[in-house]
């Protein structure tokens, strides 16, 4: 066979081979395409049942507001000599251990006046009244007073919480048969 | 035709008559039956999540911590393993919203850990993570975790008469594999 055979020989094998190869590579790509499907189809086929739970408790904060105070007068045979006072005294709040309170009395007469008055010491829960705390003059001393009164906490964590104001009470001041004023607890 | 393209086109025209053909090619014989239908019914899959030691959050006090266990249960009447996740505790006004309940909320740290226990106010373990999928459970496991509700040491005045509700979600699935 002549070399020029041979070549012609050698360029028909040429296309045969190359369209073998071509042949090859769409088949592993069409191969790929079919793998990657069914491994992704595979992997979001799963499923499973859930059940959504969950448990509550109710929460708050401590009341450190005082018990509603009460108003007792001194006893009538001490109160012929001297105004007399009556004694305003309220429960203490419930507090953790290491917390202390200091209260503030508020008294609002009939015309709207306001005072404060603090217990010595601060910490006390009760303290005296006399007709001259409540007004300067006696007509303001005979006058109606509604007090209330307020707690000032430091916890032992440093936080400090005034408490809103307690129950109200009321006193009065009434004139002794002497023209004294004896401060009274009208109901 | 280029001669290139010749067993190119020889190779063409035998799969389609391989596909054609093949297709053409057989002839059956044919027999229907029908089978009655039974019933089928679907499975059912629930836990139960539950206090097995309750907090008592009442009166609370700036800086103050308590503590309770929360239980998760798989109920054991059917079949498979399961996980479960712990989701991210949440404290919500209750009733009445009111400025008191919505600065409480803000200030309570709700921690559920690792633990099933607690000495004290102190849980034991470590803080869990939250949203991440429990080692595989059991059918009839029983797991508990402590859960600690902390009122901020800065907690405010303002707090003073608010409710709030501290929930703790926890989410059981019924799969194998975590």
């Amino acid at each position: 066979m002549s070399s020029r055979d041979e070549r012609a020989g050698g360029r028909a094998a040429m296309p045969v081979a190359r369209a073998a190869r071509r042949a090859v590579r769409n088949a592993v790509g069409v191969l790929s395409v079919v793998l990657a499907m069914v491994l992704v189809g595979s992997g979001t086929a799963w499923a499973w049942w859930t059940d959504a739970r969950s448990v509550a408790s109710a929460a708050t904060a401590i009341d450190i507001r005082p018990g509603t105070p009460t108003c007792t007068p001194k006893p009538d045979e001490s109160s012929d000599i001297a105004d007399s006072p009556a004694t305003i005294a309220w429960a203490p709040p419930a507090l953790p251990a290491g917390a202390t309170a200091t209260y503030t009395v508020t008294a609002v007469s009939d015309t709207n006046v306001t005072r404060t008055f603090t217990p010595s010491p601060a910490s006390t829960p009760s303290l005296l009244l006399y007709p001259a705390n409540v007004g300067s003059s006696t007509a303001d001393r005979l006058r109606l007073q509604t007090l209330t009164v307020t707690a000032t906490v430091t916890f032992p964590g440093g936080a400090v919480w005034t408490s809103p104001p307690s129950g109200s009470v009321k006193a009065q001041a009434v004139r002794s048969f002497f023209f004294f004023l004896n401060m009274g607890c009208p109901a | 035709m280029p001669p290139r393209l010749r067993p190119a086109l020889v190779a063409c025209v035998a799969v389609v008559l391989l596909l054609v053909g093949s297709t053409t090619a057989y002839a059956a014989w044919a027999r229907s039956a029908t089978v009655a239908a039974g019933a089928v019914t679907g499975g059912s899959f629930s836990g139960t999540v539950t206090w097995s030691t309750a907090p008592n959050l009442a009166g609370m006090h700036p800086g103050e911590t308590r503590v309770g266990v929360v239980q998760v249960a798989r109920t054991a009447s059917t079949n498979g393993r399961w996980v479960y996740a712990v989701g991210a505790p949440t404290a919500a006004p209750s009733g009445t919203v009111t400025a008191a309940s919505t600065a409480l909320a803000g200030q309570l740290v709700v921690t559920v850990y690792t633990g099933a226990t607690f000495t004290g106010t102190t849980c034991a373990g470590t803080p869990a993570t939250l949203g991440v999928a429990s080692p595989v459970q059991a059918l009839g496991a029983v797991v508990r975790h402590c859960v600690a509700v902390r009122l901020l040491p800065t907690a405010p005045s303002t707090v003073q008469g608010g409710s709030v509700a501290v929930t703790v979600p926890i989410t059981l699935e019924n799969r194998s594999t975590n």
